[in-house]
């Protein structure tokens, strides 16, 4: 639903604890999100959010061993190892029925069959052995992410992204690309040897497509061309070049090689001309997501690239 | 046989829709009778927006955000000056919300030492972030008086000079917190939600807690946060949920808090409406449909027409192929007010694989369209399409594209819902598209341009599918996003004839809008509010205030047209400069 990273909600961050629990969730060397084994160690999980789910106290970590034991006899089959669900049952993690459930209480009717009009059929459990499979649900439970992300790592190992055609990719380099870049070392903004600085492919689709190798995630273009170089030409003719720190419709505010500040006003009689080095690449990107085969020449030319070593 | 499922699947979600009633311990004891007296009349909202204050969301029910007040107006705007700025307001923490914030500063508003902080909640305190109070949402102005809200936080303001006179403060149990978008008034009753799912009601004089009822179940992972809207004896109450929980509208007593009705956006057991747009009756009710930003009404019909968030997983497969609509998500609903029933309804984006959360304000305009008289209902969304419709029946009536680098969807069909191209849903190997247009900033209309404006954001980026399960992911997760390309932010004016954009007026950006009969379009760009010519998008006047949270607002108090802003964890109050013949006697005469 909402985008917390998006500037439009402020500083839109969950509060206080439940921020540090995030953060801290997301250090890597989290155990594998499971796909056939939840929780591989069924010990206490790290928490991720700050809803009741992730802040109660969790069963020791032997009743949530034997819990396992226990969904993985009876409830894997359908719900699955991970709890996220297969075509013979659903996805118990997003259960409104567990997340308001506090010691098994709503999970005992369920089982006992009162879904079995839903393909949910009756099992013959003790209570005890279902308020046990409560306390280990409840433990995979509480390590569901912020907005609503499954528990585990949140990427899928081995995702293929270089799927492009090089052959392809390299006639549309010469078609797109060589005005501006030659593939030889020593060339004009050459980016020869490109393919050995990326060990994966979406961080060097990401480098090449933003036009910037220094970074394999970030945003260009945003924040008004803070850096760009900027010449203003003064009414007298005099000009004045550096980095552009701000430009909106009232002022202008650069600095000069030496470190100075200047600011004017706009209403001054100023040229302000900023060069924007991002512009090839904007132009580029803007042609490749209007194409309809754009996502492909994108993806052959990464393919390319990447044989550039 | 089916009979029988029909039953039990109905029984299954009366424990659903009563959970989080059940869930928590009961609400303080409501007050024996209704008899609230004086106040805000509700009748009183049902004026156009002018010089009766700023008593709902919207300003009125029409949602256009255009005020009849003139006094400031084309020939004057350049005397328009500071009259106040608020100090700076100060989110609680702590058990009693006056622990040290993160700026170490609390207290001695109003100079006079001293304002009241009332504390309510469940948690302890601890999970209250306090700092700056964040704003984005709209203030109420009723009688004189400001009342504004933000997460776990309201105040009470001197709509004078910016004195506070009473601190409301939350004890949040946790929960998503993001931005509070504002109060409702009944008679002397105020109303706003709280993150970890509350509704409050607060005596409007002292900010004393009146009662307290939950607005949606904390535990099943919900969190409040939109503006509370009285309708009649109605009180209207939204709620969000990431986590592929059903969205609900709700409506409750706005006396006692009890509901009154209940509308979930998806279909909630077999025989529901939409059933047939879902793969499975699970899926449909676990796929979302927020209910976050409030909408408009129309007293004529009595229809609440309000905008539906994103389906669950957001961005991911589980939801069928890209035919299946995944009803009632991203639509724009007309319900019933006084029986809760759908009348009609329109699909703004079907098979969302976006996140294009379609919950924007829409707008209600009585105009000509092709040279008939058409009572409408426009909206500008987050996809980056604008939409009129007929608001008594929903007949579609025009979409247009309005974001400049939207390639989202191929086209659209015969009844304006854009076509998801699937192709550009999140790939693993990545697929450029655009990113957000609008967002809950809210937009306006002028009746004297007849042009609606909003902020347009432009934006392309590259989505990757990180979470290949063949089942989806949950929630808003995963993907990631790279090489993110900014191709400019503008405040639009859309002629809804023809859906057409008639003028871009560049910005860094913009926290909503607002236009007066003065013939002037408020809003900000950047860190300036700024006044446009709404004809042509000609700036006419700028201060630099701060990063706005929300649409600029207007009202009027003692013969003065007061435009109100709100940058950062501070207001900003503007009125005319006055001659200097009008003002105080230099020498006080009485002291
Ligand atoms: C034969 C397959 C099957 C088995 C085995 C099974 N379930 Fe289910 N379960 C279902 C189906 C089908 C539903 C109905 C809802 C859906 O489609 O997931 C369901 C529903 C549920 C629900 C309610 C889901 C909700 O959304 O609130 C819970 C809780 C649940 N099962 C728990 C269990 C537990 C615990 C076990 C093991 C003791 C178990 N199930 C074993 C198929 C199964
Ligand atoms: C019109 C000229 C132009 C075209 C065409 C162009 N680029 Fe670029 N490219 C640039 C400029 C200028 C930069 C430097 C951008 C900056 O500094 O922000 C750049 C930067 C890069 C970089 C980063 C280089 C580094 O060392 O930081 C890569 C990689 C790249 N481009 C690849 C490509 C590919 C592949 C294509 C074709 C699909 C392409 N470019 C098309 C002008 C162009």
């Amino acid at each position: 639903m909402l985008r917390l990273t998006k500037w439009t909600f402020g500083v839109a961050l969950t509060v206080g604890l439940g921020l540090a629990v995030q953060l801290g969730a997301q250090a890597p060397g989290r155990a594998g999100r499971g796909r056939g084994a939840a929780g591989a160690a069924p010990a206490r999980p790290a928490r991720r959010g700050n809803y009741e789910q992730n802040m109660r106290p969790l069963a020791a970590p032997e009743v949530i061993a034997h819990g396992k034991e226990l969904y993985d006899a009876n409830c894997a089959s359908c719900h699955a190892a991970d709890m996220l669900g297969s075509d013979k049952g659903g996805n118990l993690v997003a259960s409104q029925n567990l997340l308001n459930d506090q010691n098994g209480e709503l999970i005992e009717p369920i089982v006992a069959g009162s879904q079995a009009s839903f393909g949910m059929p009756a099992q013959t459990l003790s209570k005890d052995d279902v308020d046990t499979i409560a306390a280990y649900m409840h433990s995979v439970a509480a390590q569901v992410g912020s907005q609503g992300r499954p528990p585990g790592p949140q990427e899928t190992p081995g995702l293929k992204v270089i799927v492009g055609d090089a052959v392809a990719g390299k006639a549309d380099f010469d078609t797109n690309c060589s005005s501006c870049h030659s593939a030889e070392a020593g060339g004009q903004r050459s980016v020869a040897g490109i393919g050995a600085k990326y060990e994966d492919g979406r961080s060097l689709q990401n480098a090449w497509v933003s036009g910037t190798t220094g970074f394999s995630f970030g945003g260009r273009g945003g924040g008004g061309g803070t850096g760009n170089p900027v010449t203003v030409t003064m009414a007298n003719g005099d000009t004045l070049s550096g980095k552009l720190v701000t430009e909106n419709e009232f002022v202008v505010v650069l600095t000069t090689p030496d470190d100075v500040r200047h600011s004017f006003d706009r209403d001054a009689n100023l040229t302000v001309k900023v060069t924007d080095p991002d512009a090839a690449h904007k132009d580029l990107v803007l042609k490749l997501s209007q194409e309809p085969n754009g996502d492909t020449v994108m993806h052959n030319v990464t393919a390319y690239l990447a044989t550039l070593k | 046989m089916k009979r029988l499922s029909t039953v039990l699947s109905a029984a299954l979600f009366v424990l659903l829709a009563s959970s989080f009633a059940l869930a928590q311990s009961a609400p303080a004891e409501a007050p024996a009778s209704a008899g609230a007296q004086g106040g805000l009349e509700p009748t009183s909202l049902l004026k156009p927006l002018g010089d009766n204050g700023w008593p709902t969301y919207c300003g009125d029910y029409t949602c256009k955000r255009y005020s009849s007040l003139d006094l400031v107006n084309q020939s004057n705007v350049n005397n328009l000056s500071l009259a106040w700025v608020s100090e700076g307001l100060e989110s609680g923490s702590g058990p009693t919300g006056t622990g040290a914030p993160a700026g170490g500063r609390r207290g001695g508003f109003g100079g006079g030492g001293g304002t009241p902080t009332i504390v309510g909640g469940f948690g302890t305190g601890e999970l209250n972030s306090g700092g700056p109070a964040r704003f984005a949402g709209s203030v109420l102005e009723v009688n004189g008086t400001l009342y504004l809200s933000a997460p776990d936080n309201a105040w009470a303001v001197d709509a004078h000079d910016g004195t506070v006179l009473w601190h409301f403060y939350w004890k949040t149990r946790g929960g998503t917190h993001t931005g509070n978008r504002g109060m409702a008034m009944w008679h002397n009753n105020l109303y706003f939600e709280v993150a970890d799912d509350n509704l409050i009601c607060l005596d409007a004089a002292t900010g004393k807690e009146k009662w307290s009822v939950p607005s949606a179940s904390f535990a099943g992972q919900y969190f409040s946060d939109s503006a509370p809207l009285v309708f009649g004896d109605h009180l209207i109450v939204g709620a969000g949920n990431d986590e592929n929980a059903p969205g609900f509208l709700q409506s409750v007593d706005p006396a006692t808090g009890k509901r009154q009705w209940i509308l979930y956006s998806t279909p909630m057991k077999q025989g529901d409406p939409g059933l047939n747009t879902w793969p499975s009756l699970y899926a449909a009710q676990h796929g979302a449909g927020s209910t976050w930003v409030a909408g408009a009404y129309d007293p004529e019909t009595h229809l609440y027409v309000y905008g539906t968030g994103n389906p669950t997983p957001a961005y991911t497969t589980g939801r069928g192929p890209g035919t299946m609509d995944n009803l009632f998500t991203d639509s724009l609903i007309a319900v019933n007010v006084d029986t809760g029933k759908m009348a009609w309804y329109y699909q703004t984006s079907p098979h969302d694989m976006h996140d294009w959360d379609s919950t924007e304000t829409p707008i209600f305009v009585d105009g000509n369209f092709n040279g008939q008289p058409r009572k409408m209902v426009l909206q500008a969304l987050r996809n980056g399409y604008f939409f009129v419709l007929d608001r008594t029946t929903g007949k579609h009536l025009v979409t247009s594209k309005f974001g400049k680098v939207v390639n989202f969807a191929n086209g659209v069909n015969a009844n304006g819902n854009p076509i998801p191209n699937m192709e550009k849903a999140a790939t693993i190997p990545g697929s450029i598209v655009n990113g957000d247009v609008t967002n809950y900033p809210p937009p306006s209309y002028s009746p004297i341009s007849k042009l609606f404006y909003v902020e347009e954001n432009n934006s392309l980026r590259i989505l990757y599918l990180t979470d290949a399960d063949p089942r989806g992911s949950m929630g808003l997760g995963g993907t990631s996003g790279g090489a993110n390309f900014s191709f400019g932010s503008n405040i639009d004016a859309i002629d809804y004839n023809t859906g057409k954009v008639v003028w871009r007026h560049p910005v860094e950006r913009n926290a909503g809008l607002l236009s007066t009969a003065g013939n002037l379009l408020f809003g900000g760009d950047g860190d300036y509010l700024v006044a446009l010519n709404p004809e042509t998008g000609k700036t006419l006047w700028h201060s630099k205030i701060g990063a706005e949270g929300n649409a600029p607002e207007t009202y009027m108090l003692d013969g003065k047209q007061y435009v109100l802003a709100v940058a950062g964890n501070q207001l900003f109050a503007f009125v005319l400069n006055q001659p200097s013949s009008v003002g105080a006697p230099a020498v006080a005469s009485n002291r």
